[in-house]
């Protein structure tokens, strides 16, 4: 055979050896998707996607940015990678609202490859995303909401109860209880006049306050509402005084809560007349906003975390935003962020090429399997209503408002804490 | 060496095949390339005007989707915004139900939406929008949910009769029944009434709140009213009441559907940034996809432009490269070529390397040699050849005009139907009677149409036609002899033509008909040769024994007196023993001949003799309704003859023709005839020309069969009942002595009967035709005392001679051998020496004849044989033995015999 025809059959056999080779080059596939209600497959060099619902416009902005930090921060705390493959958030405002939180959700679920969503600031946008969110097979994990709507009432599935959803943050039927307690015992008040926005959290607080009350033997004289965004408090004020409440309980965000503490403060017959709050306005924008007027104002907050970690963390916060934290809610937050990915990292399964299966059920199951998760909020165990952390509140009194958010949270009244027996100082 | 040179010599060893290859793959790898550019733009095109049309499509489904929410949303709005106007039905007609079908209508668009761009080729842009469609997807269906609940608040507030707002007029209605008159109620209720409506339109909650505190001081003014009738304190308060809830739940209906206007508001966000991003996408995509269309014109045009220059050098690289290597030498290898035709044989100059047009140009040289060689050994070999034709022309001329066959040669005229005589030869001119000059030229049926006649032309027709060579024999009879017999072979030639050899082979065919004759005849004789041998053998042991039965009862009867009772059985035993002794004679007569000796007799005689003799008489007797007549010759038939033998020929055909016939009807006639025969009869007889005495026995019976017919002359061939006619041996006793008179037989035979003719020759010898003694006994035999010596090696037969010669009065002696014989006549004399021809051991009559001359020249002796006439018994006749008597003998034929050989 002569040379050229040689050559001609070595370029065959070449390309016939390379077409060989290239044929056994198949991906290292991953099994098919066996989880229940279905799978996030992740792939090389693709971001593990988690939505961020948070409000983070108006005046309840502070705590949603504050809770972003607290995220922020669980993410940093990871170099912004799980399993290899970056953090990518997405982040949605749900201006603290039933249907912002139903239209950022959608936002966030509208992408298959969200793996989970930690959010919300606040209950009523919580109710409608965590709805829509569990009917998307995703996961969401609160740093922030308290609701019991949204988990359990007296032990039983909530209302507004949703497959996959946590919160590292305690269940607020026991604030209202806690502020009953301290009002009805503490202060000696009989009658009592509660006002909320007309969403889930504040109806939820109210609904516990005037339960709890009411089994006391107090009297509720007034149950209100008024609007959110409503600036005219004279009405709901006087009617107050119409009925002769003692305590006026009104867990509402701001500014309504600015409002009526403004407008009590100018209407005659609301000096002797107890006003009390809840958590959302344990904030420093709030006490800086109602400044003096705010002096005398209690309110019940889930307890403060403490401990070198919280102040580790505290230090970083300011470092990284160069401001001190408003609320310690980011605390809960950064929990939330750091259990909710140490669940995706333990289901997530990684075949050699780098990509991650996520299978949905898997991590809601291994989050509902949770037990004594160390947070920075404290141990975290979560229930089957996706309650993870102690009940514990606090029942603060704002003697000095000048001395600002830390005053306040150091200026405790009275304890709440049903998990650990009796209340851990002062009793009312 | 360099690589140019390593190239150069490897393209030059490449085969043409192989360098083909190379140009032509090269070729086609370009035209692949350039279908493949082509068809790669092609498909970029395609993809891109695909993308274009999807695009386009998705951007109208976008369109068509954010115009139909947009249109959803405004109805939903002038629903809410009509209804109070008119009325809850007509705007549920004209605005909500609408809505609901244009929010149906988009959640259809949008899922169709998913599923092009998922399905399609569309950018990664727009491929990741999917997540904005699912986005734009949730948030119609969240505004099909929320409007409709939305609707129902609105129903729930502004529904007639049962609706928050008309319930809520009710009860203010009834509260100012209630409350007209009393100056302090009436005021408060106008207090709530005027809140109620300021609520109704500012929507602020808190004017309602003022309301609600107008209605708690109402009811604490009617409660704490001292002269209040408790009845109406009740009503006033139950209304209160009411109006408080209702108005709350009308806060609450309008808070919800606050919160869903928030939510549409909201919704409206998300879906316009979805379709308006949709919208840019699929623009950019129609952007991107005309870019691609342009950039993969641009390159295909660049890069077929490219390759198209890399043909075009390719091509010319190739052409020169196949020029220079191949054409150019090919050119060169054909020009030698017609040169080569031309005669010139120079062998061509194109060896480059080792491909096929150097190893082409090498054959050519060596072809060239070779051809050169070959021509010149050609033109001696077609000098020698031609030498060699003309040779072989002669010798083909010289065998054509010397062949003693006939040879015409023919060709055809009229499609075969005719031919035209070419070329006959000298014997053809011979056979035929003809001129060549004569015949050559004109047509067969002109000038031999005998031919046509004969069925020639139709055989040369058919050679001609079939190409097959046949044999055609012309023959002619005449009464069952062979007239003519023209032997004619045909064939044709590759030319075309037809040749005839033909030749008269009617003598030859004669001599072969003659020696077939000649050839059964041999055949019969030896067969009968046979016969004699084995009868000869058989005859003379026979003979000596019957020689016994028939001799010792005729020497019995000469001694017993005549009345003797013992005369009559001894009698039939001596017939007998005659009887047996005659079938031994036929026996002998078949197989060696007439051994008695011959005397020329009458035929005319022996005839009647034969038809007087009591044995015929005897047998007539027996088949007396059979006619027997003789048609004899008018003057004697002298013929030389043993007479014995011929009566016994006429006996045995009559009694064969006796039988042959049917008794009631059977006629038989016995002839005689004298013929001359000329050559060519007696050739058909076989026999010599001459005058011939002829006998014919004939019969009117139903003749011979064919089959028979060839059979009857063979001894022991017999048609007739075993037992109760003869042995087979009749006719040819009777074929046998006619042959041994130098005669033959004719057979006519037919169906009306069968006719035997006996051909003898007429006795020249102006002899006296013999006569039987006719002496009366034994007296006329007796002798004188001659001495008679007996030599036989059978003491039988000595004694019966001894006797017969003893009582016919002669002196006898005896000698069992022929040395014995010998040794007595060296001492003694006798008249007459009787003896046996056969004796063993020891020697024979003829030896003992010839030493007994040697002692007595001219010793007279008769020869006494047991069989027929052998060559011993004639020598012995031929020194002079006087007679022959066959054994078994009677004594009158033993005194006869001695009594004539005595005399002469």
């Amino acid at each position: 055979m002569s040379r050229p025809e040689n050559i001609i059959l070595g370029f065959i056999a070449l390309a016939s050896l390379a077409l060989a080779i290239s044929a056994c080059e198949t991906e290292q596939q991953l099994p098919a998707c066996s989880d229940g209600i279905g799978c996030v497959d992740v792939a090389p060099k693709e971001p593990v996607r988690i939505g961020i619902l948070q409000a983070v416009s108006g005046k309840v902005a502070p705590l949603g940015w504050d809770q972003i930090r607290g995220i922020e921060l669980a993410v940093d705390g990871r170099g912004g990678k799980i399993l290899g493959h970056s953090i990518a958030l997405q982040m949605e405002d749900t201006g603290c609202t039933a249907e912002g939180g139903a239209n950022a959700a959608l936002k966030i679920i509208a992408n298959p490859q969200t793996v989970a969503i930690l959010g919300t600031t606040c209950s009523a946008a919580a109710a409608t995303a965590s709805k829509a969110m569990s009917d998307a097979g995703l996961t969401m994990v609160s740093g922030n909401n308290s609701a019991p709507f949204l988990t359990s009432i007296h032990g039983e599935r909530a209302p507004n109860w949703q497959p996959g959803y946590f919160r590292t943050t305690s269940n607020e039927e026991y604030s209202g209880k806690a502020a009953a307690l301290y009002a009805f015992s503490g202060l000696g008040l009989r009658k009592a006049a509660t006002v909320n926005d007309g969403d889930i959290y504040t109806k939820g607080l109210t609904g516990g306050f005037e339960q709890e009350f009411q089994r006391l033997g107090g009297e509720i004289v007034l149950s209100t509402s008024v609007a959110k965004g409503e600036r005219e408090m004279g009405p709901v004020l006087q009617a107050v005084l119409n009925t002769g409440a003692q305590i006026l309980f009104f867990p509402l965000f701001q500014p309504e809560g600015n409002y009526i503490v403004f407008q009590a403060a100018s209407t005659p017959g609301f000096e002797n007349i107890a006003l009390m709050s809840d958590g959302a306005l344990i904030e420093s924008s709030f006490i800086e906003s109602v400044n003096e007027k705010g002096k005398g104002l209690y309110f019940v907050g889930p307890t403060r975390p403490s401990g070198p970690l919280v102040d580790a963390l505290v230090k970083e916060y300011i470092s990284r935003y160069n401001t001190p934290p408003p609320t310690s809610y980011f605390l809960n937050a950064y929990d939330a962020a750091c259990l909710l990915l140490d669940a995706i990292q333990k289901v997530a399964v990684r075949s050699q090429d780098g990509s991650l299966r996520i299978g949905r059920q898997a991590l809601r199951s291994i989050l509902y399997a949770t037990v004594g998760f160390k947070g920075v909020s404290g141990d975290l165990t979560c229930n089957e209503f996706g309650d993870c952390a102690s009940p514990a509140f606090n029942v603060l009194h704002l003697d000095d408002p000048n001395s600002g958010i830390e005053g306040l949270q150091s200026n405790i009244v009275y304890t709440y804490a049903p998990g650990n027996g009796t209340p851990s100082n002062d009793t009312p | 060496m360099g690589f140019r040179d390593s190239m150069r010599r490897a393209f030059g060893n490449m085969s043409i095949t192989v360098k083909f290859g190379l140009g032509i793959g090269l070729l086609l790898s370009l035209i692949v390339m350039v279908a493949a550019t082509g068809w790669i733009s092609m498909e970029f095109v395609r993809k891109a005007q695909e993308s274009i049309e999807k695009s386009t499509e998705i951007q109208r489904l976008v369109l068509d989707m954010d115009r139909r929410m947009e249109k959803a949303r405004r109805l939903h709005g002038d629903f809410h915004l009509q209804h109070p106007r008119i009325g809850l039905a007509k705007a549920h007609e004209l605005y909500a139900q609408p809505s609901v079908r244009e929010t149906a209508q988009v959640i259809k668009i949008s899922n169709a939406l998913r599923n092009l761009i998922s399905q399609t080729m569309v950018g990664e842009e727009l491929q990741r929008s999917h997540t904005d469609l699912n986005l734009y997807l949730s948030s119609a269906k969240r505004f099909a949910d929320t409007s409709i609940q939305s609707v129902e608040l609105a129903t729930e507030l502004a529904a007639p009769e049962w609706g928050l707002e008309p319930r809520m007029d009710n009860l203010l209605h009834a509260l100012g029944k209630e409350t007209a008159g009393i100056q302090k109620f009436d005021r408060l209720y106008e207090q709530i009434r005027s809140l109620t409506q300021d609520y109704r339109i500012t929507r602020e909650r808190h004017v309602m709140q003022s309301a609600f505190n107008a209605a708690f001081s109402l009811r604490d003014a009617a409660l704490n009213d001292p002269n209040g009738d408790e009845g109406r304190k009740a009503r006033i308060k139950e209304l209160l009441d009411e109006y408080t809830n209702v108005a709350g739940r009308i806060l609450d209906a309008e808070t919800s559907i606050k919160a869903k206007f928030n939510d549409f508001a909201l919704q409206s966000a998300a879906a316009s940034a979805v379709s308006a991003t949709l919208v840019k996408l699929a623009d950019e995509e129609v952007g991107n996809a005309r870019a691609k269309i342009e950039r993969a014109h641009a390159m295909a045009l660049l890069i077929m432009a490219a390759i198209t220059l890399a043909g075009l050098l390719a091509a010319t690289g190739i052409a020169v490269f196949l020029n220079k290597s191949i054409t150019r030498r090919v050119v060169l290898l054909t020009q030698s070529a017609m040169e080569f035709q031309k005669g010139s044989l120079d062998a061509p100059t194109v060896r480059e390397g080792m491909d096929e047009l150097s190893r082409l140009n090498d054959a050519f040289a060596a072809m060239a040699a070779r051809i050169t060689q070959l021509i010149v050994n050609l033109e001696q070999e077609v000098g020698q050849r031609t030498s060699e034709l003309g040779e072989s022309e002669r010798r083909f001329r010289l065998l054509f005009e010397h062949s003693s066959n006939g040879v015409v040669i023919l060709d055809t005229v009229g499609d075969g139907k005719d031919f035209l005589l070419k070329d006959i030869n000298r014997a053809g001119e011979t056979i035929d009677g003809v001129k060549r000059e004569q015949l050559r030229g004109r047509r067969v049926t002109e000038c031999l149409p005998s031919m046509v006649e004969k069925g020639m032309l139709e055989a040369i027709e058919s050679v001609w036609r079939e190409g097959e060579s046949i044999r055609h024999p012309i023959t002619s009879y005449s009464n069952g002899a062979l007239l003519s017999w023209r032997e004619n072979h045909i064939y044709k030639l590759p030319t075309g033509e037809i040749v005839v050899v033909f030749d008269d082979l009617t003598a030859q065919k004669q001599a072969e008909i003659e020696r077939l004759n000649m050839e059964t005849k041999l055949q019969r004789a030896q067969k009968m040769e046979t016969v004699g041998l084995l009868a000869g053998g058989v005859a003379h042991d026979l003979n000596n024994i019957l020689s016994g039965i028939v001799g010792y009862p005729e020497l019995l009867l000469l001694q017993i007196p005549e009345d003797s009772k013992l005369r009559a059985p001894i009698r039939a035993i001596r017939e007998s023993g005659m009887r047996a002794a005659a079938v031994v004679a036929d026996l002998l007569t078949v197989a060696r001949g007439v051994a008695r000796a011959k005397t020329t007799a009458d035929l005319n005689d022996l005839v009647l003799e034969c038809m007087d003799s009591p044995e015929n008489m005897k047998f007539r007797m027996l088949h007396a309704g059979t006619e027997c007549t003789t048609e004899l010759h008018h003057e004697a038939l002298p013929i030389h003859c043993s007479p014995v033998h011929i009566k016994k020929c006429i006996m045995n055909l009559v009694v064969n023709a006796t039988e042959a016939v049917d008794d009631g009807f059977g006629r038989i006639v016995v002839a005689t005839r004298q013929e001359a025969l000329d050559e060519r009869k007696a050739a058909k007889l076989g026999i010599q020309p001459g005058e011939y005495a002829v006998l014919s026995v004939k019969d009117n019976g139903k003749g011979i069969s064919e089959e028979d017919m060839e059979h009857i002359f063979e001894p022991f061939y017999t048609k007739k009942i075993m037992g109760r006619s003869g042995t087979g041996l009749g006719l040819a006793v009777v074929w046998n002595s006619v042959m041994e008179h130098g005669g033959t037989v004719e057979v006519e035979n037919s169906i009306d009967g069968t006719c035997f003719h006996l051909f003898f020759p007429i006795s020249d010898a102006a002899e006296e035709v013999a006569r039987e003694d006719e002496n009366g006994g034994l007296a006329g035999l007796k002798g004188h005392g001659e001495r008679i010596l007996i030599v036989d090696d059978e003491a039988p037969q000595l004694d019966i001679a001894s006797r017969m010669l003893k009582i016919l009065g002669y002196d006898v002696d005896c000698a069992p051998s022929g040395e014995l014989a010998i040794d007595y006549l060296r001492a003694n004399k006798v008249d007459m020496v009787l003896l046996d021809m056969l004796m063993y051991p020891g020697i024979n009559g003829r030896q003992t004849y010839e030493r007994i001359l040697e002692i007595h020249p001219g010793q007279k002796a008769i020869i006494v044989s047991g069989f027929s006439d052998s060559e011993d018994v004639q020598q012995a006749q031929r020194l002079g033995a006087r007679g022959l008597i066959k054994k078994p003998y009677t004594i009158e034929q033993l005194g006869k015999t001695l009594k004539r050989a005595l005399r002469d």
